[in-house]
């Protein structure tokens, strides 16, 4: 009977999905200052980029990936989440990434399937 | 000499999708979160030092509660965040893989918080 596999192949890496999340914030926002007329398309583009890199690395995982930028500007942010999942095959990853300027804050879960 | 009986086949029972009675009611979960939200955030101002608390067991509370609704073969993740609301913008964007979500914003501009609570299911 085959096993099905186990091991790196269908767990979740943690740095390797930190990794693919710090190059899609460096390439989607990098050098640029905050603007509010281009948050969203920054948004969508750290997010989207995000989300197609993790599809390619053909693991039997769903993601969810969200993208919070925040001007600097003094003001507290909060974040929390709460899981009711597999501790042993599922795993989240968030990365907190900041300039002169703003802050961006992207978390991505992937569950098992 | 006769030919064998045909078996019955056995039937493949495994379900890959909910039953239309257990199928995820939305209307039904937004309700749940907006009345825990409104219980807990009704007269709360922002301050640093209580607001990380707060979001960690608004998180932890909406997940009990939505694992007590008896949502069977349902992962589920719930996000929230709690900005201080100063007349910036905050923007959030999310975006998933074959998953569903629930989104819900509560501002208040009483007490200067903004929350967003999202809450993200997965049939197993």
């Amino acid at each position: 009977m085959d096993e099905f596999q186990s091991g790196e192949e269908t767990s979740f890496v943690v740095d390797e999905v930190s990794n693919i999340i710090k190059e899609a914030i460096e390439s989607a926002i990098g050098g640029n200052a905050y603007q509010h007329s281009k948050v969203n398309q920054w948004t969508t583009s750290v997010v989207e980029q995000t989300l197609s890199q993790l599809t390619k690395l053909g693991k039997p995982f769903k993601y969810i990936v969200t993208c919070v930028i925040m001007q600097k500007n003094g003001a507290g942010l909060h974040t929390a989440s709460s899981c009711f999942w597999d501790n042993t095959s599922d795993g989240n990853c968030t990365v907190r990434w900041e300039n002169k300027t703003m802050y961006c804050i992207v978390s991505a879960f992937g569950l098992a399937i | 000499m006769g030919e064998p009986l045909d078996r019955p086949a056995p039937e493949n029972t495994y379900s890959l999708r909910p039953a239309f009675q257990h199928k995820f009611r939305s209307s039904a979960v937004k309700e749940c979160i907006h009345a825990i939200l409104k219980e807990n955030l009704a007269n709360v101002q922002y301050n640093p030092e209580e607001t990380p608390e707060l979001t960690r067991s608004l998180s932890e509370t909406i997940k009990d509660r939505l694992k007590a609704e008896g949502f069977h073969r349902y992962k589920m993740v719930v996000q929230v965040v709690i900005g201080e609301q100063r007349g910036e913008g905050v923007k959030c964007t999310v975006l998933m893989a074959l998953s569903q979500y629930i989104c819900l914003a509560w501002l208040h501009d009483v007490s200067g918080m903004l929350t967003l609570t999202t809450m993200h299911r997965m049939f197993l």
